[in-house]
């Protein structure tokens, strides 16, 4: 009797698990039909849009704001918003005034403030590139907040905002966060800020290298190949005199312009750290002369792959004796490993 | 006990079975949920510069070639257009028995180069190196065959690049695919490996070498399949990387630390799932093993590689017993990690649902239904209990694959015109009639395959690649 109750209720479990799993089940299929056709209806309303307001928008680029604007719904806003800043993102130069004259004759920029408080990511990424685009002193402070966000990606659309609207004092407010914050996409973060204006950048990039921690230093590195020459130079000087990690010697042997500099390059050519010896062979073959082939020869044996290609390389340029000179090296080698990078890099630059 | 109380106690453990597979399933389609919500953001993100920052590191791409005389020089035109600053292509013919490399050195105009190969990883032996006049990003490896790890360990010892990607020489990835599968690894330094979204390329069409309409494919063989892969990777992959528990980067499009992999020991050759096997290894080494360090295993849902599926049955069969193998004999391999202290959710979550859901899920299964089916024909149980049984395995099914399907709604929705959404409906209705009882009944042969240690092969994959017809460029 216990075993049949205990199977009667199995099979009353097992029944409502299907009931109940298939009842999910449509519920969810209902959900994707619907959530089909009403991105269906928005797309078709969105074509309807582009189809009357690209037109004008485009006028308004070339200088000529339509008189004729069709009233903007609230449900287009977000349609308005990203054609507008579509065209201005392909705009060069000056002749913005048209656009934004149009915008300020529909309200995009109340508009755009409006949606910074929407629950959507993409209403609010959208409201924070128009107000970039505005480029309004007054909304610094308003965009600055989303600076605060966990989200990295709002971060970056504050950072390229705040960039548009006051370069100058984007830098000091976006820097020391991108150094604090981990998960914030360097690369992108800079490119950001170098599109408003790169020498800021590598002034901010300068002053912090010597106070970096070295987990933020190496995050930040990279950052010196984007630096015109005359900050390169100078932030390989600041890493060669205080850094010993191998990351940023790596990165000063790489961005090294300065021959004054080439005893400290030997000397790093026989680094324990493969990538500094690496670039210390690259740095050897750019700027060193019959001085420093001995010890490019040296690396030639080098037990990494790269340090001999990049010294091998380094060797067949002209003042080292080109190619017939790195030719001529190989019977005298005694390391089969670097006969055969001389072979390599000789077929390399075969005809 | 008698008979009635066995039979009871088996139908309570495999209700339980079912049960528990599928809220942990379910579990992982919410993380995956809220996932998405972060990839749909950084896809509005779109309005961000999107141009090279620079700062992109350079990346091999190894392309293993074994009998690909059909698809390879379309595969190889669509990866040279790929867009991405600094990048290489190391094919490696892996001793194919066709014309394979013929094909290439006529197609690129290949040329033998005497390169300083330095073999970091042991491969069977290299015959030759080629290089390409016209493409210096393009170099193949000659060599004998040793399966498709000796073949990537070879490609891994030619790159020249930090970052390595493999590739599958059927595949066609889309333009943008380095670009944002590179990302977790520039923001991320400790991040070793990044998997990306494979889907189904049956029934699409490409044009210059890139995929110019998605479609679906024609036969409901391959269509189900489509439902199995969004199932596998929105929200089977997308729930696990947030915990760092990914345990699968899939062979046919996954990028790797050059530097991680070889300090590994690169593939192992003796296994045939040998992409998830280096994978757990990574998280093995990483978490338990003297190597310890912090390291990240990620998965992007957005870059897309696109490769074909099995129309037939017996090629089918082929995969899903390889594939099963292969994940028994990685776990196995690296069965250390199991409840490890150090394990993480790797050890402690990922790796017994992999174990038990997967690994041994097909054999709880089967034998399940086997007892249920045999009851109710000796009268053990009534039809109507063997119904809601029925009923019960159906509707969570069915909750699994809508969810996966509200997801790709929810996210990328590649399928754009309606007829396609009610195909994939239909699909997964007839997925659980049938193809999901012989795929279970395939993957129990091959567990049984694996425990009588018979050796495990890869098997053909006979290609139509019909989808390729308009890969190359012109010109």
């Amino acid at each position: 009797m216990g075993s049949a109750s205990a199977s009667d209720l199995l099979v009353r479990i097992a029944l409502v698990t299907g009931l109940v799993a298939m009842a999910l089940a449509a519920a969810i299929a209902l959900q994707v039909l619907r959530l089909r056709r009403d991105r269906l209806r928005r797309q078709a309303r969105a074509e309807r849009f582009l189809a009357a307001w690209r037109p004008r928008v485009y006028d308004a680029a070339l200088g000529a704001v339509p008189a004729d604007l069709p009233p903007l719904s609230a449900e287009d806003d977000q349609t308005f918003l990203l054609l507008w800043n579509q065209v201005q993102d392909g705009l060069r130069g000056p002749p913005r005034a048209g656009l934004n004259a149009l915008a300020r004759r529909v309200g995009a920029r109340t508009i755009a403030l409006r949606r910074l408080g929407a629950r959507g990511p993409a209403a609010r990424l959208v409201a924070l590139r128009t107000l970039g685009h505005f480029g309004e002193a007054e909304d610094f402070e308003t965009v600055r907040v989303f600076l605060g966000e966990r989200s990295p990606v709002m971060c970056l659309a504050a950072a390229r905002a705040l960039a548009h609207i006051d370069p100058v004092r984007a830098v000091e407010v976006v820097w020391p966060r991108l150094v604090a914050r981990q998960d914030w996409p360097v690369a992108q973060v800079a490119t950001m800020l170098r599109e408003a204006d790169g020498a800021l950048v590598g002034d901010a990039l300068l002053r912090s290298l010597p106070a970096l921690a070295p987990a933020d230093r190496r995050r930040l590195l990279p950052l010196v190949a984007l630096l015109d020459e005359v900050r390169a130079g100078q932030a390989v000087a600041s890493l060669l005199s205080t850094a010993e990690d191998q990351d940023s010697l790596a990165v000063a042997l790489q961005h090294l312009r300065a021959p004054a500099l080439l005893p400290e390059v030997v000397r790093l050519a026989a680094h324990p750290a493969w990538p500094v010896r690496t670039q210390a062979a690259s740095a050897l073959g750019r700027l060193g002369g019959p001085a420093e082939r001995p010890c490019l020869v040296g690396l030639l044996s080098d037990p990494e792959w790269w340090v001999r290609y990049r010294a091998a390389q380094a060797l067949r340029a002209g003042r080292f004796g080109g190619a017939a000179g790195l030719a001529a090296l190989a019977p005298g080698l005694t390391d089969r490993f670097a006969r055969d990078m001389v072979a390599h890099v000789l077929a390399e630059g075969a005809p | 006990m008698t008979l009635q109380d066995l039979l009871s106690a088996s139908q309570w453990l495999f209700l339980g079975y079912l049960v528990v597979l599928h809220l942990a399933y379910l579990a992982l389609d919410a993380v995956a949920l809220r996932v998405i919500g972060r990839e749909v953001e950084a896809g509005a993100a779109g309005l961000l510069p999107s141009a090279f920052s620079g700062l992109e590191p350079p990346i091999t791409l190894i392309v293993p070639a074994y009998n690909e005389e059909a698809t390879i020089a379309a595969s190889l035109w669509s990866l040279l257009q790929l867009e991405y600053p600094s990048f290489e292509i190391v094919v490696v013919n892996d001793g194919s028995r066709d014309r394979t490399l013929e094909v290439l050195v006529a197609e690129f105009g290949l040329r033998p180069f005497p390169e300083a190969y330095h073999a970091a990883l042991p491969t069977r032996t290299v015959r030759g190196l080629y290089r390409a006049g016209r493409f210096p990003a393009l170099r193949v490896i000659d060599k004998e065959n040793g399966g498709k790890a000796d073949a990537l360990n070879a490609g891994i010892n030619a790159s020249h690049s930090p970052l390595v990607c493999v590739v599958d020489a059927d595949s066609v990835l889309q333009r943008d695919s380095l670009q944002k599968i590179v990302r977790p690894m520039m923001e991320d330094p400790r991040v070793v490996a990044v998997g990306g979204t494979i889907r189904l390329a049956n029934g699409c069409h490409v044009s210059e070498g890139f995929l110019d309409r998605v479609d679906l494919p024609r036969g409901w063989l391959a269509r189900i399949q489509v439902v199995e892969y969004l199932r596998a990777f929105l929200f089977g992959r997308l729930g696990w990387s947030p915990m760092n528990a990914l345990l699968i980067v899939s062979g046919a499009f996954g990028l790797f630390r050059k530097e991680a992999v070889v300090e590994a020991g690169g593939y192992r050759t003796d296994t045939v799932g040998e992409d998830m096997e280096l994978v757990v290894r990574l998280h093995r080494l990483r978490r338990v093993a003297g190597r310890r360090r912090p390291h990240r295993i990620v998965y992007v849902a957005d870059p897309i590689c696109w490769t074909e599926a099995p129309e037939s049955l017996k090629v089918l069969r082929s995969q899903r017993m390889r594939w099963q193998r292969g994940l028994l004999e990685s776990l196995a391999a690296n069965r250390r990690l199991l409840f490890h202290p150090r394990g993480g959710a790797a050890g402690w979550l990922a790796f017994p649902f992999m174990l038990l859901f997967e690994g041994l899920g097909p054999l709880v299964e089967l034998v399940g239904w086997g007892v249920l089916v045999l009851a109710a024909l000796v009268g053990g149980i009534s039809w109507s209990a063997f119904l809601a049984w029925l009923l019960a395995a159906l509707g969570l099914s069915l909750l699994l694959s809508v969810s996966a399907l509200l997801l790709e709604e929810r996210s990328f929705h590649l399928y754009e015109q309606p007829r396609q959404l009610l195909v994939l409906l239909g699909a997964i209705l007839l997925e659980n009639l049938g193809y999901r009882q012989l795929t279970a009944w395939w993957r129990l042969q091959a567990v049984v395959l694996w425990l009588a240690r018979r050796p495990g092969r890869w098997g053909a994959m006979q290609r139509t690649a019909s989808w390729q017809a308009g890969a190359r460029p012109p010109g």
